[in-house]
């Protein structure tokens, strides 16, 4: 029988080997890296998945150091491509699809997702509109720090600390913590 | 809060501050050198990694707010006085997009995918669209996968076989999508395995036991301790220990292909069996004792180019016992003309398998 291996088997075994060592050790990280970027987990793996599929078809072996640096570069531009085919409207909605928090075989999942909506909504409101502007443009209008500091006429250094102590406030709301008490945490 | 307790909360909130910033540069124009020292910080402390998915999981529960803004602010907040005594209507339900419907608890994350597996039918066998869980293939050109589960049990997948795993806290759960494979499960009582064949539950008691579909037939052979193995549509039961395995078919096909000893269709059945054959497909052979010959060629297209198809139920019917080297595929096809009353035919790329002179002249 004849045995038609495909193209990326002819690899050379270290590169291989190089791979599949990066794959155990950065998948994760990749993942999380992409689902940064994209929004949602399913097609994180998805890009994750093509982005070894180029570096399969890269033949020349590198130090893993660089492979790694490669790996996600070849990520982030895959992920860029994907984002941009992306329309307005889709970007509209909510990136990470309520389906993927609610399939799940726990029925107290949706009840949770619920309650962690409610409590960042919650936070939200308690902060400075402008901050709270900020970071509504980034994450629901997918907006970019430059075009938000033109929205709002901020510089780029208010816009990231606005989108930083907003992410830190909001994740403490969200375990727990009062209103006194995040506050003088995030805003000293 | 003592002055160490306070260190430790300001700690804490640096370390979610440094993690926005870093969700927020990877986001936009991360350069390899940004990626590069994002993965170190990562790395420094698991209480960055931690802070990043925190972020993350903010970020993604932010997202379900998009019904509720208008020109960059929520419709709730000229309200704001009164939003702890009402909550805000829902959001519509987002429209569904197209997307394979994944459990996304992180500990559902499997780092363990065959690298050879992407050379082979990448997207169709990676991502199922009815099962959450991640996705364990063998490629073609692999006749052994060898796959660590993140709790510490193995699997060895025979060549084009899909596994696919979910875990979480409570559950490993598994299901054997195609093909064949062999589980060593590590002890953790606490924490049900169990290995999904449609569905029928095989599930483990400190075991290792092999698993293989052939059509519509499955095989559960138990190589260490205890496998319970249940029916959901018909809540058949069966318990195997060592040295024995179940097996059962697909009751729709059962009429043409009937265990020529079974009364009663598609019945969990449990025999004695011969462990180290079952297990031989490791080392390169598929070892039978009166198998169904639709049985052994639906393994054998798992391992060759040219697929085989079966014309007349008498065929499919015929028992073999022998062994199938999984390098000569080929040849064995074309032996089965001296064992059994049919002839091989090639047909394009594929064989067709039927009962002799049934092509007349």
């Amino acid at each position: 029988m004849t045995d038609e291996r495909q193209s990326p088997e002819q690899a050379p075994r270290t590169h291989l080997r190089a791979l599949s060592e990066l794959f155990e050790q950065h998948n994760r990280m990749l993942v999380s890296f992409l689902v940064n970027r994209l929004g949602n987990e399913a097609e994180a793996k998805e890009v994750a998945q093509e982005a070894y599929v180029r570096m399969l078809q890269l033949h020349k072996p590198g130090a893993v150091s660089f492979l790694r640096a490669y790996l996600f570069r070849t990520a982030a531009n895959i992920a860029v491509d994907r984002l941009r085919r992306r329309t307005r409207a889709e970007h509209a909605e909510p990136v990470y699809q309520s389906e993927d928090l609610f399939d799940s075989n726990s029925p107290d999942r949706e009840l949770i997702a619920r309650e962690q909506l409610d409590a960042v909504r919650r936070a939200l409101l308690e902060l400075p509109e402008r901050y709270r502007r900020a970071f509504l443009l980034s994450r629901i209008e997918g907006m970019r720090t430059a075009d938000i500091c033109k929205r709002l006429g901020l510089k780029a250094s208010q816009t990231r600390l606005y989108l930083r102590r907003v992410t830190a406030y909001c994740r403490l709301r969200m375990d727990g913590l009062t209103e006194e008490e995040a506050k003088p945490r995030v805003f000293p | 809060m003592t002055p160490n307790e306070h260190a430790t909360a300001n700690d804490e909130t640096r370390r979610l501050e440094q993690a926005a910033d870093w969700a927020a540069l990877l986001r936009e124009d991360a350069s390899e050198a940004d990626i590069v020292r994002w993965m170190e910080w990562c790395e420094a402390d698991p209480r960055n990694q931690d802070a990043f998915d925190r972020v993350q999981s903010f970020w993604r529960v932010a997202g379900g707010l998009a019904g509720e803004v208008e020109n960059g602010e929520l419709t709730s907040a000229s309200r704001t006085e009164s939003i702890g005594d009402r909550r805000p209507a829902p959001p519509a339900a987002p429209r569904r997009r197209r997307m394979p419907r994944f459990a996304v608890a992180a500990s559902a994350l499997l780092a363990t995918v065959a690298v050879g597996a992407l050379s082979w039918n990448l997207y169709q066998r990676l991502y199922w669209p009815e099962v959450g869980g991640e996705a364990v293939v063998a490629a073609a050109a692999d006749p052994v996968r060898n796959a660590r589960l993140p709790d510490g049990s193995r699997v060895q997948l025979a060549t084009r076989s899909v596994v696919e795993v979910n875990y979480t806290e409570d559950r490993r759960f598994l299901a054997l999508r195609d093909g064949e494979a062999y589980f060593s499960v590590a002890h953790s009582p606490e924490r049900p395995f169990v290995v999904h064949v449609d569905d029928v539950r095989v599930r483990a008691v400190g075991t290792a036991f092999n698993i293989r579909r052939a059509g519509q037939r499955s095989v559960v052979t138990v190589t260490e301790g205890t496998v319970e193995v249940y029916r959901e549509r018909d809540g058949n039961e069966v318990r195997a220990v060592a040295g024995e395995r179940v097996t059962w078919e697909e009751t729709g096909h059962m009429q043409s292909v009937p265990e020529k000893d079974s009364t009663a269709g598609g019945d969990l059945r449990v025999a004695a069996v011969d462990v180290s054959e079952v297990l031989a497909w490791r080392e390169g052979r598929l070892e039978y004792t009166d198998e169904p010959l639709y049985a052994v060629i639906a393994d054998f297209n798992r391992y060759s180019e040219h697929p085989v198809e079966i014309h007349g139920d008498a065929v499919r019917r015929l028992r073999f016992s022998g062994t199938l080297l999984t390098d000569v595929t080929e040849e064995w096809l074309y032996a089965l003309p001296h064992l059994f009353p049919v002839d091989v035919r090639r047909q394009g790329k594929a064989y067709v398998i039927e009962p002799r002179n049934s092509q007349a002249g």
